[in-house]
């Protein structure tokens, strides 16, 4: 269980965060909804021990999140793969900055490029990349740490509509086969259908709401006539919360 | 080997020491000041300070401090060739985009794995176009040097040939000094594909 309890982050005079207080059940997946500049990021990095909170704090089944922890993955709007490194070396790094062997590193990379379908592209570099090998090196890099709570930034913002619709596929697969608690911030409000058991409507102006997604994990989910009726009730609620 | 490869031995080996001292300097105090504001507050007004002075004009200060042989001409060189290196290097650093160091910083990586693994890569592109800047200006400076109480280097040489009227060696002097240029260019260019196959294009 991950608990935020009571969280505030302000910067300067503007508070980003005011108290903010949510829970994400172990291996759930809950997609964050929110107008840009209410404190979605900025959640997801205090979550992540990169940012320190002014008052409150955020435990991980009981254990106070203090800096960076190992079990965290992280993948940012803008991916954060380093240009330098091949998709090999990139997901490598990730096991040797945690101490990792080289020959572990390497097995465990190959695993999972395999896993991911990436070992055509394993020596390219991510300028080489098209937008989902990309998302799919991000992933591989948090995959491979084996991480028990995974954060995405709006991870799909950057790929076209299809591509898009592969990535939730995607995650929804990795996430059958390789449970963890996942918790992705999107200003898509179809992706936050298609990908949150629970979507969470983050607003400055009240507490956050939380909708139970009553289609989720359903086959042909995005074809289900329940599916444009709850976009819109999840639209509705996250125009409500910004009045 | 003839007496002009002597002369053209002589004054790659200081260009070349040169140019490794400067990068063995600048870098590093680079890099710390590109990650640490209060370091750059300390060393970016030394450098914004001392790198306009003409330093071919402090030569005779360092032939007084450090006589006249390869140490005051490697200091010129030094001086010259250390504030184009350190810029490269701090703002390579400084501008490496915030979410990747937020990466690296979630992946955990901090302190000497962040320095070689983010900040060294990520200025090498604007280093290298530095040390092609430095290359040329070593080889100007050091013709320049070169003709204080110099047995070899190709300064020495070309200025000598001229003094006593042989041209031809003389101009064989001036294309020795191109063509180490021209070596050194290409070294620079061979070494910044190796050392950054991720700019290769196509």
């Amino acid at each position: 269980m991950i608990r935020v309890e009571g969280v505030s982050v302000r910067f300067g005079d503007e508070v980003v965060l005011d108290g903010l207080g949510l829970e994400f059940a172990t291996h759930s997946t809950t997609a964050m909804v929110g107008r840009s500049g209410c404190g979605k990021t900025t959640l997801l990095k205090v979550m992540a021990g990169l940012q320190v909170p002014d008052a409150g704090r955020v435990t991980v089944d009981g254990e106070p999140v203090v800096g960076v922890r190992p079990g965290t993955g992280l993948i940012l709007q803008s991916l954060g793969l380093f240009p330098w490194k091949s998709v090999a070396e990139n997901v490598t790094l990730a096991l040797t900055a945690l101490g990792v062997g080289p020959r572990e590193a390497a097995d465990r990379t190959r695993a999972v490029l395999e896993d991911l379908g990436l070992t055509a592209v394993a020596g390219k570099f991510p300028a080489q990349l098209s937008g989902g090998q990309a998302q799919r090196t991000a992933i591989a890099r948090t995959l491979v740490r084996r991480s028990d709570l995974l954060l995405m930034d709006e991870p799909s913002a950057s790929l076209d509509a299809l591509s898009r619709e592969d990535f939730q596929d995607l995650l929804l697969d990795l996430q059958k086969r390789h449970p963890s608690t996942l918790v992705v911030v999107t200003h898509g409000i179809e992706e936050a259908v298609v990908l949150g058991q629970t979507i969470v409507v983050l607003t400055k102006a009240a507490p956050p709401l939380r909708l139970a997604n009553p289609l989720f994990g359903q086959p042909r989910l995005r074809s289900d006539p329940r599916f444009g009726p709850f976009c819109q009730e999840v639209r509705e609620a996250l125009a409500g919360g910004t009045k | 080997m003839n007496e002009l490869g002597l002369h053209t031995v002589a004054s790659f080996v200081r260009v070349v020491v040169a140019l490794a001292v400067s990068l063995a300097l600048a870098v590093p105090a680079g890099m710390a000041a590109g990650a640490r504001p209060r370091v750059d507050r300390w060393l970016s007004p030394v450098a914004y300070l001392l790198y306009p002075v003409p330093k071919i004009a402090l030569l005779p200060a360092f032939i007084v401090l450090l006589g006249l042989g390869e140490a005051s001409k490697l200091a010129l060189l030094v001086t010259i060739l250390i504030f184009p290196f350190y810029l490269a290097a701090r703002d390579g650093v400084r501008d490496i985009p915030a979410d990747l160091i937020l990466s690296a910083r979630s992946l955990g990586l901090k302190g000497g794995a962040l320095a070689r693994n983010v900040s060294f890569p990520a200025l090498l592109p604007r280093l290298f176009s530095a040390l092609r800047l430095g290359v040329g200006i070593a080889l100007s400076v050091l013709f320049f040097a070169e003709n204080f109480s110099t047995e070899y280097g190709l300064g020495s040489f070309v200025m000598n040939q001229w003094s006593i009227l042989r041209y031809a060696e003389m101009s064989w002097g001036i294309a020795a000094l191109s063509g180490l240029g021209l070596a050194l260019f290409a070294a620079v260019d061979a070494a910044e594909r190796w050392a950054c196959p991720w700019l290769k294009k196509g």
